[in-house]
């Protein structure tokens, strides 16, 4: 019997553990009480209208490169609109809260794979709050974010409201790292490197 | 009855689609042959272009318009050179079978083949200003327009590759020298990129060092 306790709390350990990627293992954690339930947070300040970044995209060993306008419409959603330096659009796409929308895809790019690549790593910069999020603080500058069910996590390092990078996990693997750096409080750069894929997304930020 | 309404639904639709097809402030070209001959003949005696530039790309679901500038060289055969200086310095060169984009940090090098949007739109380029582009009838449907000014060559793509990413381009000939002073490349959106060329040279020396990145 008390080999049966034992082995059941060894393998809840296991099964806890096994959840949070090894780098926050070691660090202290405290649930954050629903009354001070931090959400999580959109990366563009409430001030932003639009702005215009140099953009790159590798996947797979092929490369786009071009202009994004990335724009906040009068019904609060963001558009995304990537074209290449002549002007020739490759995507146009729609978020609002969770709800995202293909307005257009070059049709020799539209492929599931990259539609929901894209969806997922952009919807992160956009969603002020995901459906079942449980948010967790590890130590001053780490928080982590369930999403959806056990298995997803996001960790935000730098600031709850203002993260420098966020790491996205499934089943303890890590899988997209993401860096932001702000220059007054404007996320002047975003870059997504996909950790088990070929792929990265750059966004620079261009004075016009 | 029933027949009158019928025909007279036909008439209204062949009146709108006419409509559609006349560009505003353009008339259907009466002596199209003869002035295509002329373009032609033209046109193939340029060896060289050097201009500036200006890029003026329109989003309409955003209601945005971002205007680029930078310079323009072409050189027989098939060397372009596009060199964006603002808002960012940017080049794409096309040398043949080769092609570089070359960015402040970094040049990456392709095949044309590899990269068959920039290739089709370099082919069009190319032909547009070697004048060859008139012999394209099986990749294009092209009509001939003009005004006082300008002859506009509307060029509706016919491949269903091409019509995916462009409804169709147009190119605006300066009917004095005949010379391109503008091309639009029309999104099936809507959504569109003019590039106005201006201060051009022709047939000078440009250097075959230029159509590689510096």
């Amino acid at each position: 019997m008390k080999f049966r306790i034992a082995g059941f709390a060894l393998i809840s350990i296991f099964l806890i553990t096994s959840c949070i990627p090894a780098a926050y293992r070691h660090l202290s954690r405290e649930t954050i009480p629903k009354t001070q339930r931090t959400e999580f947070p959109v990366i563009f300040p409430d001030t932003f209208t639009k702005a215009v970044y140099r953009t790159s995209l590798s996947f797979f060993g092929n490369s786009l490169s071009g202009i994004s306008f990335i724009k906040k419409m009068p019904d609060s959603s963001y558009r995304v609109v990537f074209t290449n330096e002549m002007g020739i659009k490759f995507f146009d796409l729609a978020f609002c809260g969770k709800n995202f929308k293909v307005m257009y895809c070059m049709p020799k790019l539209n492929r599931k794979i990259v539609i929901k690549l894209l969806r997922n790593d952009l919807q992160m910069l956009f969603t002020d709050k995901f459906e079942g999020e449980k948010a967790e603080k590890y130590a001053d500058s780490v928080y982590r974010f369930r999403y959806k069910s056990n298995k997803n996590y996001y960790h935000l390092i730098g600031d709850e409201h203002q993260p420098t990078k966020i790491i996205f996990a499934r089943n303890a693997k890590v899988k997209v790292k993401t860096t932001i750096l702000y220059h007054d409080n404007f996320p002047e750069m975003f870059i997504f490197e996909h950790q088990q894929m070929k792929i990265s997304i750059k966004f620079q930020k261009m004075e016009l | 009855m029933r027949n009158n309404k019928f025909l007279i639904t036909i008439c209204l639709l062949t009146i709108v689609s006419f409509c559609n097809a006349q560009p505003v402030g353009f008339k259907a070209l009466q002596n199209a042959s003869e002035v295509k001959a002329s373009i032609e003949k033209t046109v193939s005696a340029v060896s060289s272009i050097e201009s500036d530039f200006i890029q003026n790309q329109y989003m309409t679901a955003l209601a945005e318009q971002m205007t680029m500038k930078g310079h323009f060289w072409f050189k027989k055969e098939n060397k372009l050179r596009w060199q964006y200086t603002q808002p960012m310095q940017y080049q794409i060169i096309m040398n043949g079978s080769k092609m570089w984009m070359k960015d402040e940090q970094r040049v990456n090098e392709f095949n044309i083949s590899s990269n068959r949007m920039f290739g089709e739109i370099n082919d069009i380029m190319t032909s547009c200003l070697q004048g060859s582009i008139f012999k394209k009838t099986d990749k294009f449907k092209i009509s001939f327009y003009e005004n006082s000014k300008q002859f506009m060559v509307l060029l509706v793509p016919l491949k269903k590759d091409m019509k995916g990413f462009l409804k169709n381009i147009e190119l605006y000939i300066n009917k004095k020298d005949y010379s391109v002073e503008k091309l639009k490349m029309v999104e099936p959106s809507g959504d569109y990129t003019s590039i106005a060329f201006q201060n051009k040279k022709t047939n000078h020396e440009i250097p075959d060092s230029r159509f590689r990145p510096d």
